[in-house]
């Protein structure tokens, strides 16, 4: 019989990572664009002392081990484990606000959607700025346009501005509204926590001979933290996440592993043809699929380095 | 928190706004954002529906009566006096 045994290796490529529901175990989302991952293992050990406090043995407690990274792609399903939201699509409301040049008195502007809202209170309020965002009036709507109100229809997204000196052509006028659109819509609850998944973290692995193996790293427990920053302007806003791998009790094996690895060639799904393996070293985020040519070792070859002689 | 006030837009007394009550109905029935009271609500509809031509003069004259007749005469506000009166004329 033939063992194959992966000896010293290299992890080459990172993959992605899919997390699975932990009832249900089908799948919840794909992390398929990682800048980073890192899964860190941790173990706290006390000195057990005799004589003259010398140690005379390690009292080795708090072992775990956790997880970060940081997804280039804002991920909805990666929020919703973190937040302990919901992902809904549908039509919501949503608020616009608008700045637009004043024609003058009586003068209309057509505003960019239909604002909803309570029946004479679409829009609500207009304030009027001039030069140097000196605010020239605040105007309140009407049912019709008068001195002191102007009106809006839906319909047509009219609004009719009042007949009134003081509003000169020129003039900006600053309004908000709330219109309806159909939107994937994300939260954030104050009274929900993050959720618990299953991962596995999918990697290319190298071994000193060069033969490529699948590495497989199965999390059956990690529990998502709901720490995350979403830094918004300035450079590529990404999603970091981290959790904690904890054993899984559900497990009836009771194997009770904070995390596995699996290392294995593939037959089935060979790895230069499906998924591209560009060869050899990392590749930078966003790079997999890059099909290069490769020159792996053939499968007669690895057997022969490993095989049990 | 500053209370917010507008003017009815029905007889144009000053009133307080609020945006959070009566959740619970369709936003655009919420009458606590554009009359004093829900009675004025009824007044409203069939004039700023007509003003936007949503429904006939008929159809207007029909509402507003009726909200009259059920809840009685009011003291319309100044700048809606020529629709109401439009509305109601033989």
């Amino acid at each position: 019989m033939t063992v194959m045994q992966i000896g010293d290796f290299t992890i080459t490529e990172f993959v992605n990572v899919a997390a699975y529901m932990r009832n249900s175990g089908l799948l919840d989302y794909l992390l398929e664009d990682l800048q980073d991952f890192t899964l860190s293992s941790t173990q706290e050990d006390a000195d057990i002392t005799g004589r003259g406090g010398r140690p005379i043995g390690k009292k080795k407690k708090f072992k775990s081990a956790n997880g970060n990274g940081t997804s280039g792609f804002i991920s909805p399903g990666l929020m919703h484990t973190q937040t302990g939201g919901d992902i809904k699509y549908g039509k919501f409301k949503v608020k616009r606000e608008e700045a637009k040049t004043v024609p003058g008195s009586g003068g209309t502007i057509v505003t960019d959607a239909k604002a909803v809202g309570a029946v004479g209170k679409e829009i609500g309020r207009i304030k009027l700025f001039g030069k140097g965002g000196v605010l020239v009036g605040v105007y309140e709507q009407g049912t019709v346009a008068s001195g002191e109100n102007f009106s809006y229809d839906p319909a047509t997204k009219t609004i009719t501005l009042p007949n009134n000196v003081n509003i000169e052509a020129g003039l900006k006028a600053v309004y908000a509204y709330e219109r309806e659109v159909t939107a994937t819509n994300i939260n954030n609850p104050a009274d929900k926590f993050s959720k618990t998944r299953e991962l596995w973290v999918h990697c290319y692995a190298t071994d000193q001979c060069d033969t490529i193996y699948r590495a497989d790293c199965h999390i059956p427990r990690a529990d998502f933290k709901g720490d995350f920053d979403l830094d918004l302007g300035g450079d590529q806003t990404t999603h970091p996440f981290s959790f904690d791998c904890l054993p899984d009790f559900c497990d009836l094996d009771g194997d009770n592993n904070l995390y596995e690895w699996f290392f294995y060639e593939d037959d089935e799904i060979p790895i230069d043809d499906s998924e591209g393996y560009s060869g050899g070293s990392v590749t930078a985020p966003g790079d997999i699929g890059g099909g290069s040519q490769n020159n792996f070792a053939t499968e007669a070859e690895v057997k022969e380095v490993f095989s049990d002689k | 928190m500053t209370a917010t006030y507008r003017n009815c837009m029905v007889c144009g007394k000053r009133f307080k706004i609020c945006n959070t009550c009566l959740k619970s109905m369709p936003e655009e029935l919420q009458w606590r954002r554009v009359v004093c009271c829900s009675q004025h609500f009824a007044y409203h509809l069939p004039i700023i529906r007509y003003v936007r031509k949503e429904i006939s003069r008929d159809n207007a004259k029909a509402e507003l009566q009726h909200a009259i007749t059920t809840f009685g005469e009011i003291e319309f506000a100044e700048n809606i006096k020529s629709v109401v009166n439009e509305i109601l004329a033989d």
